[in-house]
């Protein structure tokens, strides 16, 4: 009865922001970066910022004479945001490329909205592999990784390197340790190991004292699954005293730079693999983390995140200039051509279906200038997402899934 | 309990038998008889905490007794839910109502005469605002409140409404919870007019302090004392009862 | 004509013309906020007329939502099929969460249905072969009829306000009629809506269903809106944010959640767009607003009106019903 005032007022109000917003162009080129940079998972999104501000500020000649211009959005690491952002960025701001997402939800949010869309998309750290596998699109490739690509390197290295035959998988029971430890799987079989026992645990658990207990025998245990789950998994691990009787290898988060002091001096010598290493001592790699410190200061180290946001965006910047302009069809065919042979983590270029081909570090956790880091102790060169296995015979088969592949290494799937 | 009115059937319209009800320790009902006829009119005092609502809400089933049993016109209802008795036909006042104070008196008529079933969520609310249920308004007063809020209303107005309320639902027996309780002098008055005027089939149980307004009414009376009848009889004889006179009738008058 | 129609025909109005005027944006912007008010609705259908503050109407949004992206992306079944599976799926979740909850009161029903909401959630996550996990079900589109994509924005947009409108009138009458007043009875005089003869517990089972049905609705909207269907919708961050819009605008009013939702998305749009700390700036706004307007915008807008228009009218305190 009494709403209609109230109703008028609300929509004219909405209509001039709505009309606010409509207010753009220019024919000058703009980058819509995305990622978490407010919530839980902001950590990661700061990250890729702060990567991508590096790249700009060594760019900034080449940026000038593109006329480029560039915008972040904060994706709140919610799906739906992120789509919410994405149509803004096209409809609304006149957005060329997007570099991100960052989060693996956000990425396949992301990925669905540029099938639709036809925007030219450069997702950085979000791994679920199906991003550049299954559900791949031609206008959208990856500067990062998928969950398995280090793994591979990591089963097949524990099984020659480490002579383990029998492992004892823990993780949190979500899709992206079920694509680690698929890949370990992969890897750890083809090269020889005997089987992995797999034992998951939902996300948010604090208290592995039952796990730990019944924990069965094997050689080493490999924990799939990082943050203060990882935490308080590595600190029951070793108060159960199990690391005295099995070695604990770790996903590829697991021991990251961020969760090292709290782990202390017991994660010395803790190995996990990853297509990036902060204790990296080539030229590449020194400049950019001595960069890194100089823009934002050194006591933030430049972990993958920031690293692939940065080669995220140097991507697109060599693509707008390949392609001179903003064409989107020749857009998108130069950044599936792209090769960096100079960039921070290592060579790489992509596969042809649109992720990196890459080097994958087997890490070691050790102390250098009194910090814990993680350093590299041997390399697998040229590794792609499928790892040693044929493209089409891996997109023929099944997903990795909670108990997908199979733990016994006998089983005939891997003949 | 002596006089049986040759029109009415046998069969009383309540009957309590052995009602008992304890909180932990306190015992409010301990072996409450009642037996009252079709038609009658019957006051039922007590000083307070003698378990007078206690029995109204062991009655209406709000509350259930430890022990004893309730029938309603020969028809065994201790089992019974609420819904189940106001379907009945038992129906109650409370000494504090607020009903729905958010809206108008109009709405919470049209609140008054639940059926058991579910209410139309289609038609608009004032389609169950019948003459029948008008006029009850009317009778009580309430024709010039209708649209007032129910929170901004007097307390005697209140009263009237809760009444009103009530017997919209044409109950066959009518549990009255201290009616006049904060009422001002007319609006007793009025009241009692009412309740004088209710049908003679309409069977009458009452809850008042005002021993007038009891007196007048009532065919019969009974009084409740520690959880247990103390007595029962006419107007005249309570009036008259040594033992009344000391527990209840001695004090309300000091 | 009364008021109360006027403003119907201004807000249809305003709804024909908003995307006509409005570019690609603004006009999903849109699409979001009717289906974010359809949420609010459902939340406020709740708490407005029963006091039971629901955590778990975003769940039943949930719920359509994903049996629409499994029976429609996994099984490949027909979209009206596919559709009408979903409200069925969710009437039937409805009707096991309501008999579940019925008899609680205020607290503990807001503690049944977070209870319930997270259940949900984390079987969306943890159920990895039906629900995809946290990676979700990609893929989730509508058909194209005779040439028509109703994916296409604006498509998308005419069904979506034509099915909003008709909830919102649906309920309008709803709020209006004998049962919509048995609701706030029971609210606030529980014991004595039973003793007037009234069924107390079917009559919140089945505004717990049609509320139910109504995040439903929002479900099988917001998965066509999204494309894709994970856990993330069915986290308490949205159900508070459902239920933050429709105290901002005011859940005891037909218009409020709609209001406030609108109010909610256009500061989101607004705010982010000049600075990251966005979510700072909101809360503050939201803080404030609550503290001075305790009741809503709606409720602050129809109190300012009445005062100016019509001073002898200002007995009742809520918008139910005409005089006959």
């Amino acid at each position: 009865m009494k709403h209609a005032k109230t109703l008028i007022i609300s929509g004219m109000s909405a209509l001039a922001v709505g009309s606010a917003a409509q207010l753009q162009a220019d024919d000058g080129l703009r980058v819509g970066v995305i990622g978490p940079t407010t919530g839980v998972f902001s950590f990661f999104g700061e990250q890729q910022r702060m990567g991508v501000e590096l790249a700009m500020e060594e760019l900034a000649d080449r940026l000038e004479a593109l006329d480029l211009e560039v915008r972040f959005y904060d994706s709140q690491g919610d799906a739906e945001t992120t789509v919410d952002r994405l149509r803004a960025m096209q409809s609304r701001d006149d957005i060329d490329l997007v570099v991100g997402p960052v989060l693996g939800g956000t990425g396949l949010a992301g990925l669905e909205w540029a099938k639709g869309s036809g925007m030219p998309m450069v997702i950085s750290y979000s791994a679920p592999e199906d991003i550049t596998m299954r559900d791949r699109a031609e206008n959208v490739v990856r500067a990062g990784w998928t969950g398995a690509q280090p793994m591979f390197a990591f089963g097949q290295y524990v099984a020659e390197e480490l002579g383990h035959q029998r492992i004892i998988a823990v993780g949190q029971d979500y899709s992206f340790p079920y694509n680690q430890l698929g890949g370990f799987l992969k890897g750890f079989c083809a090269a020889g190991g005997e089987s992995v026992e797999r034992i998951w645990h939902p996300t948010g658990t604090s208290d592995y004292s039952s796990i730990l207990a019944t924990l069965p025998d094997g050689d080493a245990v490999l924990y799939n699954g990082a943050g203060s789950d990882g935490l308080a998994f590595f600190q029951q691990y070793h108060d159960f005293g199990i690391d005295a009787r099995m070695p604990l290898l770790g996903g590829s988060n697991f021991f990251a730079v961020g969760d090292l002091p709290e782990m202390g001096e017991e994660a010395i010598g803790g190995l996990s693999a990853l297509q990036y290493a902060e204790g990296l001592e080539t030229d590449e790699f020194v400049a950019f983390r001595d960069a890194f410190w100089e823009m934002h200061g050194d006591d933030v180290m430049p972990l993958a995140p920031a690293e692939h946001g940065y080669v995220a965006f140097k991507m697109a910047v060599n693509a707008f200039e390949s392609a001179n302009g903003g064409d989107r069809d020749a857009v998108i065919a130069a950044l599936r051509e792209t090769e960096m042979p100079d960039a921070p983590r290592g060579p790489f270029y992509l596969d042809e279906y649109g992720n990196p081909v890459q080097n994958i570090y087997i890490n070691e956790v050790q102390e250098v200038d009194g910090r814990l880091v993680n350093v590299p102790i041997k390399t697998y060169e040229e590794v792609s997402q499928f790892g040693p296995f044929d493209p089409e015979e891996y997109l023929a088969g099944e997903p990795d899934s909670r108990d997908f592949p199979p733990g016994d290494c006998s089983d005939p799937y891997y003949d | 309990m002596t006089e049986v009115q040759p029109s009415m059937s046998l069969v009383p319209a309540l009957e309590v038998a052995g009602l008992a009800k304890s909180f932990g320790s306190l015992t409010v009902a301990s072996d409450v008889n009642l037996r009252v006829q079709p038609g009658e009119r019957r006051g039922l005092i007590g000083v307070n905490g003698a378990g007078k609502t206690t029995l109204f809400n062991m009655i209406a089933g709000e509350l259930k007794p430890d022990r004893g049993s309730i029938r309603f016109f020969g028809d065994d209802i201790s089992d019974d839910t609420v819904i189940q008795r106001t379907l009945k036909g038992l129906g109650r006042t409370y000494q504090v109502s607020t009903l729905v104070p958010s809206v108008t008196v109009r709405e919470n008529l049209a609140l008054a005469r639940g059926n058991g079933r579910l209410p139309s969520l289609w038609q608009p609310w004032q389609s169950r605002l019948d003459d029948d249920l008008m006029s009850t308004a009317d009778q009580l007063g309430l024709t010039p409140v209708l649209d007032e809020t129910v929170a901004n209303l007097s307390y005697g107005t209140l009263r009237q409404l809760e009444l009103a309320m009530v017997m919209a639902q044409r109950p066959r027996l009518l549990l009255l919870d201290e009616p006049a309780a904060g009422l001002s002098h007319a609006e007793r008055q009025v009241l009692q007019g009412v309740l004088r005027d209710l049908p003679q089939e309409v069977t009458l149980l009452m809850i008042e302090h005002d021993m007038e307004m009891v007196l007048a009414l009532s065919d019969q009376i009974s009084v409740l004392h520690q959880g247990e009848m103390f007595a029962e009889g006419s107007p005249d004889e309570i009036a008259a009862h040594e033992g009344v006179r000391d527990i209840y009738l001695g004090r309300a008058n000091g | 004509m009364k008021r109360e129609h006027l403003i119907i025909l201004a807000i249809v109005a305003a709804l024909v013309v908003w995307p006509l005027l409005m570019g690609n944006y603004a006009v999903s912007q849109a699409n979001r906020a009717m289906i974010y008010a359809l949420a609010a609705l459902s939340f406020s259908l709740l708490a407005g007329r029963l006091g039971w503050f629901s955590l778990c109407q975003t769940t039943f949004a949930g719920i359509s939502g994903y049996t629409i992206a499994i029976l429609g992306v996994r099984y490949g079944l027909p979209f009206p099929l596919v559709v009408t599976l979903a409200l069925l799926f969710t009437a039937v979740s409805a009707v096991i969460f309501g008999l579940l909850t019925v008899r609680s009161r205020q607290v503990s029903f807001l503690m049944l249905t977070l209870a319930l909401g997270q259940m949900v959630w984390a079987l969306s996550f943890q159920w990895v072969d039906i629900t995809g996990g946290y990676n979700g079900i990609a893929g989730v589109r509508m058909p194209v009829y005779g040439g028509v994509d109703l994916n296409d924005t604006r498509v998308f947009y005419i069904l979506v306000v034509t099915v909003t409108v008709a909830i919102f009138l649906a309920v309008w009458r709803l709020y209006r009629s004998p049962f919509g007043l048995l609701l706030l009875g029971i609210q606030e005089n529980e014991q004595r809506m039973r003793a007037l003869g009234h069924p107390v517990y079917l009559a919140r089972f089945i505004a717990f269903v049609l509320a139910g049905m109504i995040g439903g609705v929002a479900g099988v909207f917001l998965v066509y809106d999204m494309g894709i269907m994970s856990p993330s919708p069915l986290g308490l961050g949205h159900a508070v944010w459902v239920l933050t819009a429709a105290v901002l605008g005011g859940y005891r009013t037909l218009l409020g959640p709609a209001l406030g939702v609108a109010v909610l998305i256009a500061l989101e749009t607004l705010v982010s767009q000049y600075t990251d700390r966005h979510m700072m700036v909101i809360g503050l706004v939201l803080l404030l607003s609550i503290l001075l307007m305790p009741r809503g915008l709606a409720e602050v807008f129809e109190q300012y009106f009445k005062r100016k228009s019509k001073p002898q009218a200002s007995v009742t305190t809520t918008t139910r019903g005409e005089e006959p």
